[in-house]
């Protein structure tokens, strides 16, 4: 498992790396001082694992995932921020409290060993987002609806609705293709969540999505659609 | 509807029934006559207890002496039974006129009014007594609450300082440093224990004394820094220049470190590079001039929230100690530096 240690004390990552000698299991790929390190450091190493400190010069622990396309596990050290990680609507791994106990870190680390941490392809299964002094890492798999708003994606996920800053074309290609379906020049929807299909009075297709709103099927998009769902010729 | 509805309306009903009783068993009313005049009875005590009460009320009677009270309820009661004896008499009467008893034209219009006006007389004070003995029993729990509730908001207001002095971001991250340190440096993390427990000393013991000399500060000062720099390394470079002159003035306890606590957390630490810490004390015409100056992030705004109001504190307390001559400024115009100066005369 490949880690990368951030945090703007040169003591601290180097004491983080004394206590890890005791995982081997756990390699250590990289140490960052500050966001803009981490940033680089993650998208060339790509490492599995993020022992992320919260308060950084130059931006937080948070800053940095919510500007990673693709956020690793996190286990967050922070001296007495426990309060900010607890606001995690869906936690990250763990945090661990600095000065840091070896069972602690065991213990998080255990939580790291027993999810499935090889990355099968170039599927993205979660991404982080910020909704004012909320954050949550959300499995993609449970988004509804991915909607374009401006520069932003607009999720439906549970009753929420968060942002995220990403193209939906950059988006798009990252998403698995057994789940998820462009419906029309703006929106994705999850196939998984698909209540109705209904045909509209001008032979158009609405989706009618649990939980959230109806989609319209473009009519290009909507061959396709048919074809995949064996909806050919209905008798309608 | 409040307490004293709720007992009032009670306790007139209770007296109106038991009247009602008396009259039924023992003067033996028909029912209609009892009935009437309970339900007579009982609102004209209503009333006549609810004059009282505005009264008492309207005098501010309950912050009045005892002797005052009584003269009051007293008078009070005896002027308004004698017209209420006779109305109530006329009510009797009207009751009684249904029964067999036959009264005298002499009992008719003298003894049974009196009698009434005798009873109000004793019920109304009777009221009034209970009013008062219920009044002071409520508020003697009332203040009980109070104090437990004061003192538990004093509690917390000590905690809360005391959590603030300990400052436990920078605990934890000094304990994180010397962790760090008794594997690499056991010599180094002596020192940096040493320099931790004369810090938190002072801290807590900064309560007892209003006043110190810059001189023994800045030793504190000096100790916080060694720990900071163990922290953030080459990003804190430090200037210094004191005065010898100014090293026996007295200036208020925690002042400086406040200021230099400040410029680590809102400056310094905010800073990948790090920056300069200036530290300065000399004399100059109008007293002393204490001066702590360092590098601040360019792109946030100065943190204007909690500190300011430990600034706000400490420039209170500098006036409250040395006379309004003394101050303490921030200056934040430039973009990516903070000043903070102090004035003692």
């Amino acid at each position: 498992m490949k880690a990368l240690i951030v945090d703007d004390e040169a003591l601290a990552r180097r004491e983080l790396r004394r206590l890890l000698k005791d995982h081997d299991w756990v390699e250590i790929v990289g140490e960052a001082s500050n966001i803009e390190e981490a940033l680089t450091s993650t998208n060339q190493l790509h490492p599995g694992l993020l022992f992320l400190d919260i308060q950084m010069p130059g931006g937080s622990g948070f800053d940095l995932l919510t500007r990673l396309d693709e956020p690793p596990q996190v286990i967050f050290t922070t001296a007495y921020d426990q309060h900010a990680v607890r606001a995690f609507e869906v936690s990250a791994l763990d945090y661990l409290l600095k000065p840091i106990e070896p069972e602690r870190l065991a213990a998080a680390l255990g939580k790291v060993g027993t999810r499935d941490v090889v990355r099968s392809s170039d599927v993205l299964e979660r991404v982080f987002v910020r909704d004012g002094s909320r954050c949550w890492f959300i499995p993609l798999r449970e988004v509804r609806l991915i909607s374009a708003e401006g520069n932003y994606l607009r999720l439906s996920w549970g009753t929420l609705q968060p942002l995220l800053a990403r193209p939906l074309t950059v988006l798009e290609q990252r998403l698995d293709p057994a789940l998820f379906f462009r419906a029309n020049r703006s929106q994705i929807i999850n196939l998984d969540c698909i209540e109705a299909v209904e045909v509209g009075v001008s032979g158009r297709l609405h989706v009618q999505l649990r939980g959230g709103p109806e989609v319209e099927i473009s009519r290009r998009q909507a061959q396709l659609f048919r074809r995949r769902h064996d909806l050919q010729r209905a008798p309608y | 509807m409040s307490r004293y509805w709720r007992l009032q309306s009670i306790g007139w009903m209770l007296f109106g029934a038991v009247n009602a009783l008396v009259a039924l068993g023992m003067a033996h009313l028909p029912p209609l006559g009892a009935f009437a005049q309970a339900v007579g009875l009982g609102a004209c005590g209503f009333a006549l207890s609810h004059l009282l009460y505005l009264w008492i009320r309207h005098h501010d009677l309950t912050r009045r002496p005892i002797q005052v009270r009584i003269v009051h309820v007293a008078a009070f009661s005896i002027l308004i039974s004698i017209p209420a004896g006779f109305l109530t008499s006329l009510l009797g009467l009207a009751a009684w006129q249904t029964s067999d008893l036959r009264l005298e034209p002499g009992q008719r219009w003298l003894l049974v009014p009196v009698i009434h006006a005798l009873n109000w007389i004793l019920l109304l004070l009777f009221w009034g007594a209970l009013y008062f003995s219920l009044r002071s029993f409520r508020e003697r729990a009332l203040g009980e609450l109070r104090e437990a509730q004061l003192a538990r908001a004093l509690h917390l207001a000590e905690l809360r300082l005391l959590k603030a002095q300990l400052n436990p971001h920078f605990l934890f991250n000094a304990l994180n440093t010397v962790r760090a340190l008794i594997a690499e440096d056991p010599t180094r993390a002596q020192q940096a224990v040493t320099q931790l427990a004369r810090t938190l000393r002072y801290t807590l013991n900064s309560g007892q004394d209003e006043l110190v000399s810059l001189e023994r500060e800045l030793e504190i000062v000096d100790d916080y820094l060694a720990i900071e720099a163990l922290r953030l390394g080459e990003r804190l470079s430090l200037v210094r220049g004191i005065s010898p002159a100014t090293r026996d003035r007295q200036i208020p306890v925690m002042l400086l470190q406040t200021l230099v606590e400040n410029a680590i957390k809102h400056g310094i630490a905010q800073l990948p590079e790090g920056g300069e810490l200036r530290i300065s004390a000399e004399m100059q015409q109008e007293g002393l001039v204490l001066t702590v100056e360092n590098a601040r992030p360019r792109a946030a705004a100065p943190d204007l929230d909690s500190d300011s109001i430990g600034l706000r504190n400490s420039a209170e307390r500098l006036r409250l100690l040395f006379g309004p001559g003394a101050s303490l400024d921030l200056d934040v115009s430039e973009p990516d530096r903070a000043v903070a100066r102090v004035l003692i005369p």
